[in-house]
């Protein structure tokens, strides 16, 4: 027992070491791995300071266009949110799915392709979150989102992520 | 010169691990119905019908009350684990389960909802299963406390080093671009301020840099060197706690130091 204990230790830090370096190898190997989601990748926390703010707008059956209205992702923070902060709970997956669109502006035409499944689970997930928190009225046959990036440094443009307009579902759909 | 045994380290990692837990519990039962779910990645991204086992998973992980049931008892037990740490029921039948509700946490919200500090829970509380095992032996507790003093370190290291190719952080600037955003809880303009300031704002971000990249150092160097790395690891933290309001991040990384804590003294 005290071996199989020692040893699984010993594998769980090398795997951990590896996932953290992501050779190429590694990556083959990753793509089959169930246990990656349970490894923490640390290189995450705290890159570059940027602020995000993401908009929708809604297009009536007439076809008109309303204009863009601001979303918090997170909303401002407090000094108690240090020991309680469940807006945290709240925003975090829009602010994952939003962080991962605007990187993908980066990718070459070649990785958004082999990447399009994923880009849309997280642009429907975004679209979700909009409708489940502002209920588009009846009128509304569409709705389009961006994210602005900015401002980051100044000899960066700032990176914007726009959508196509998407259907509104009714809203237990988004449930 | 401070004492500290593997037997009251793991207790101590146990209790700081579990007031995360306790707080997470009570964060995520508030907000449950906000939580992505399975069928949501499931749905979108295979675009099949779901097999037996998907189905299974949906009902398991999306069910209406099976989520904040499950939820429900860990934070209840997290609560009995801060009470009694060592308890030889609590730590047998608990500490599984509260490594598999965060194993199924993650499968449930992955990529969107899993944070950091989830997954340094989870793998906390595997250790701690690990351990569990055979937890009279003193090579096992030995070996549990440093591989919780290594994943502290490999945290920093990884962290600091992906930092150092980041414009923001190579000129200096970082701390104060942080402090300034909209979305931060610093004081209003003090962002500005040490923007303005910027030797003293090169001297944090590069300071941060720096401490992180040689944390190993902690677990190896003079008494005084540890102390300064736990003092900065410390601080670290709760700056983080108090400037983004990361509250339960705090929890599962400080659970890491008794093991660091633990290595330095042995």
């Amino acid at each position: 027992m005290k071996l199989f204990i020692l040893a699984a230790f010993s594998l769980w830090t090398l795997a951990l070491v590896g996932y953290q370096i992501r050779t190429v190898a590694w990556q083959r190997f990753a793509r089959r791995a169930i246990f990656l989601p349970f490894l923490p990748c640390y290189r995450l926390f705290f890159s570059e300071p940027r602020s995000q703010t993401l908009s929708f707008r809604d297009r009536r059956a007439d076809g008109t266009l309303t204009t863009w209205h601001a979303v918090p992702i997170l909303g401002p923070h407090r000094w108690h949110h240090a020991l309680w902060h469940p807006g945290l709970v709240r925003g975090r997956p829009v602010s994952v799915s939003v962080n991962l669109l605007v990187a993908a502006a980066d990718l070459s035409d070649a990785r958004l392709q082999s990447h399009a499944n994923k880009l849309e689970m997280l642009r429907e997930y975004v679209h979700r979150f909009l409708i489940r928190n502002h209920p588009p009225d009846e009128s509304t046959v569409g709705r389009q989102f961006k994210i602005e990036q900015g401002p980051g440094l100044e000899d960066q443009a700032p990176l914007v992520y726009e959508s196509t307009f998407l259907n509104v579902s009714p809203p237990e759909a988004t449930r | 010169m401070i004492e500290l045994d593997a037997t009251t380290a793991i207790e101590l990692t146990i209790r700081i691990v579990c007031i995360g837990a306790v707080v997470d519990g009570f964060e995520k039962l508030g907000n449950w119905h906000w939580l992505p779910k399975h069928r949501d990645v499931g749905r979108i991204s295979r675009r099949r019908p779901p097999s037996a086992r998907e189905r299974l998973m949906a009902v398991v992980l999306g069910g209406p009350h099976m989520f904040p049931r499950m939820w429900l008892v860990r934070t209840l037990v997290s609560a009995a684990l801060v009470y009694a740490p060592l308890n030889p029921w609590l730590t047998s039948l608990g500490l599984p389960w509260l490594f598999l509700s965060g194993a199924l946490y993650i499968v449930r919200t992955f990529p969107f909802g899993t944070s950091g500090a989830d997954r340094m829970m989870a793998l906390i509380f595997g250790a701690l299963c690990l351990w569990r095992l055979d937890w009279q032996d003193e090579t096992v507790s030995s070996a549990l406390l440093i591989f919780l003093a290594v994943q502290a370190c490999l945290s920093y290291v990884t962290a600091g080093w992906s930092r150092l190719h980041l414009p923001a952080w190579r000129n200096g600037t970082a701390v104060g671009r942080y402090w300034s955003l909209p979305d931060m809880a610093a004081p209003e303009g003090l962002g500005q301020w040490l923007e303005q300031r910027r030797a003293l704002n090169r001297a944090l971000t590069w300071g941060a840099l720096v401490v992180e990249c040689s944390f190993p150092f902690v677990l190896v160097g003079p008494p005084w060197l540890s102390a300064i790395y736990l003092l900065w690891g410390v601080t670290f933290h709760l700056v983080n706690a108090l400037v983004i309001g990361l509250s339960v991040f705090v929890w599962a990384w400080l659970a890491l130091y008794p093991a660091i804590i633990w290595f330095i003294v042995r």
